[in-house]
């Protein structure tokens, strides 16, 4: 199964937010979809599952167009499920039959939801009705909806939202099981680098459409990474070409040329300006982040 | 099926509904309680009227007008109409049925005495040699009035019904509740069960209800036959109750008590229940298209209040149209009224009747069915309002 998007173009009223959007993800993926605020995420799922009319370009699902057409939506919805807003949830059912619902719409083959609650904790508060519950709780329910229709792709909207670090592990770690099953996961979410513990592939809009992708795998190249504000920058001495310096007194230094002791010892001078963590290892999605959306600067630039 | 039964939980679990199924149960079941308390007059006061009527017939026609040979028949026929109607007048008093027991020979049939007296007030109309039948009529009801006295009796007499002296019997009770529910009462409690079977799904549960693969017309459709079914098996309910706690106040009336029916270009006479059978019928039917026009505009307009607004404006359509003369005869719109074609009040319009009716409403299910496919088909369900997520 793929999922494949072409050349999709959003308007509102005269305003473009999106403009000639493409790609491509195949099954068994994990992609997180990254923006600030306002870009264009929701929209992109929206115009995706059809809720709102495209202007131009082609939904692909195996190849196969979905156009606008009521035969269509209907397949598309069959194959499609995305991330229920926890304040929309139907405040006078219980948690179990909200995932019954799911299953029952879209997986009605499927037997037990039993494991799903056992996986996801909820057994303690599942059957209470879900006005007694807390952002956390609802987030999970919501999440285990989507785990119970079982649809082929699943678009997960600031799915992180209100989850403990605890939760925020073992939903990560229920994504990674699902997408085994052949699954198409995007996930929208502001926890940068939780996105690297399962995402496979990072997608960041800006400008309108998918502005950068990296696939995680692939990113090989090592930096020191750590804090250090401008003013105790020039004390630091040389650094390594390449290096960047990203908003927030983030700096990442290229470790490759470097050798071990060069390295411990930059994480040690790192670490004497500042308390917060200083480590190695490649890029990640929050410094992609700081790179796109506050802006590129070089250590020779400041 | 298995979206039937969320959707039928989703609406059942509303309190709005609740509350709105409970009290519709409760002024049905309690509408017969309500009638024994308004005020009546009785077949027998009515009869007192007429005695008094024929009293004076006698003062106002000079005496020499009934010399002649028809005079004297009229003569007769007056004087045996005041005679019936004391008769009658006994009868009702008694409240024991078309007779009163042992007096049989001297009070006689009330049924066998009303075919003499409608036959007799019959022969007035053709006594036109009498010179003051201008002024005998003035006194008589209306020809057709007679007449359908006449089918009236013969119905009783044909069918063994006793004249009931009784308007507050149960059956009577039944027959105006009836009227009351087929008339704008079941535009009103549509409109208000349909008004926001999507606008609350829309406006509170959006995330929720949308991307499900199932058509908007097949949610339409479903949700719009949960509502009609609720609305209709606490209607029946409250119906039947009512009839049962009208038979505590009274044992008096049948169900096989004739009520009129137009039927085209006369009135017929049927019983309270073929009358009852036939007006919820055509009422449930009718009514399905407006839980289906009002689910439909919840979806387009998501305004509760707009929607109850525009769904009970259309009850008042058959007036509109009715200014069309005959021609409206003819239009689907004029059936949105149950009650007027059933009592004949669009007879001036000509060729209103409950076959029209029925073909209307079927009319009238496919312009919705239509309407509501190109709405459906046409409108995204969310131009213009994307709202950012809550949390």
């Amino acid at each position: 199964m793929s999922l494949e998007v072409k050349n999709l173009t959003i308007n509102y009223g005269t305003k473009t937010v999106l403009k000639d959007v493409n790609f491509n993800i195949a099954d068994n993926t994990i992609i997180g979809l990254v923006a600030p605020n306002g870009t264009g995420k929701t929209t992109l799922f929206n115009a995706i599952i059809r809720f709102i009319p495209i202007n131009t370009g082609e939904i692909l699902i195996d190849g196969t167009a979905y156009k606008n057409t009521t035969k269509d939506v209907k397949a598309l919805h069959n194959k499609i499920t995305f991330f229920p807003d926890q304040a929309e949830l139907y405040e006078d059912f219980s948690g179990v039959e909200h995932i019954e619902m799911y299953r029952d719409i879209w997986n009605p083959e499927s037997g037990n939801i039993d494991e799903v609650i056992r996986r996801l904790n909820m057994e303690g508060y599942v059957e209470n009705k879900v006005k007694t519950y807390s952002l956390g709780m609802r987030q999970r329910l919501c999440f285990a909806m989507m785990i119970a229709a079982d649809t082929k792709i699943m678009f997960m909207d600031e799915i992180m939202n209100g989850l403990d670090p605890v939760n925020v592990e073992l939903v990560s770690s229920v994504l990674q099981e699902i997408k085994e099953d052949g699954k198409i996961i995007i996930v929208a979410s502001h926890l940068l680098e939780n996105l690297d513990d399962y995402a496979d592939q990072i997608y960041f809009l800006n400008e309108q459409s998918i502005y950068y992708t990296y696939i995680r795998e692939e990113s090989h190249r090592e930096y020191v990474k750590g804090y250090i504000s401008e003013d105790n920058l020039k004390s630091v001495g040389p650094l390594e070409k390449g290096t960047l310096y990203l908003a927030g007194d983030r700096i990442c230094i290229p470790a490759d040329n470097l050798k071990e002791d060069e390295v411990f010892k930059l994480m040690s001078t790192l670490k004497k300006f500042s308390t917060a963590e200083v480590s190695l290892g490649p890029l990640g999605t929050h410094e992609h982040y700081l790179r796109i959306y506050k802006g590129e600067r070089s250590y020779e630039t400041v | 099926m298995k979206l039937f039964k969320w959707d039928f939980l989703k609406i059942i679990r509303d309190w709005k509904v609740r509350i709105l199924l409970v009290s519709l149960f409760l002024f049905l079941a309690s509408y017969s309680a309500f009638y024994q308390d308004r005020s009546i007059v009785l077949p027998l006061e009515e009869l007192r009227s007429e005695y008094e009527d024929t009293q004076q017939i006698f003062h106002a026609i000079p005496q020499n007008h009934f010399d002649s040979a028809t005079g004297q028949e009229v003569y007769d026929k007056l004087a045996r109409q005041q005679s019936i109607i004391g008769m009658q007048r006994y009868i009702l008093d008694e409240q024991e049925g078309n007779t009163v027991s042992g007096l049989e020979n001297v009070v006689s049939d009330y049924v066998d005495q009303g075919l003499e007296l409608a036959e007799n007030r019959l022969f007035f109309y053709e006594a036109d040699d009498f010179e003051s039948q201008e002024l005998l009529l003035s006194f008589m009801p209306a020809k057709t009035e007679i007449e359908n006295d006449l089918k009236f009796l013969t119905y009783l007499k044909e069918n063994n019904v006793d004249i009931d002296w009784n308007p507050l019997s149960p059956s009577f009770v039944l027959f105006n509740l009836i009227n009351i529910v087929a008339g704008i009462f079941i535009f009103i409690i549509a409109a208000i069960f349909g008004a926001d079977r999507f606008s609350r799904d829309q406006e509170f549960n959006w995330s929720i209800s949308q991307g499900i693969p199932y058509s908007w017309t097949h949610q339409w459709r479903q949700r719009s036959f949960i509502s009609w079914a609720l609305i209709w098996i606490i209607t029946l309910a409250g119906i039947l109750v009512s009839y049962l706690f009208s038979t505590l106040f009274t044992d008096s009336g049948t169900l096989n008590y004739p009520v009129p029916l137009y039927s085209g270009e006369e009135t017929v006479y049927v019983s309270i229940m073929q009358y009852v059978i036939l007006a919820l019928l055509l009422t449930m039917a009718l009514s399905y298209i407006i839980v289906k026009l009002s689910t439909g505009l919840s979806w387009v307009f998501r305004n509760i209040y707009l929607t109850i607004t525009i769904v009970t404006a259309v009850f008042y359509l058959p007036y509109v149209f009715a200014l069309t003369g005959p021609a409206a005869g003819w239009n689907p719109f004029l059936y949105l009224q149950i009650i007027p074609v059933l009592e004949g009040a669009w007879e001036p319009l000509k060729n209103v009747t409950v076959t029209k009716l029925i073909i209307s409403i079927a009319v009238l299910y496919i312009i919705v069915e239509i309407v509501f496919h190109f709405i459906f088909k046409l409108i995204p369900t969310r131009t213009g309002r994307l709202e950012r997520r809550k949390n």
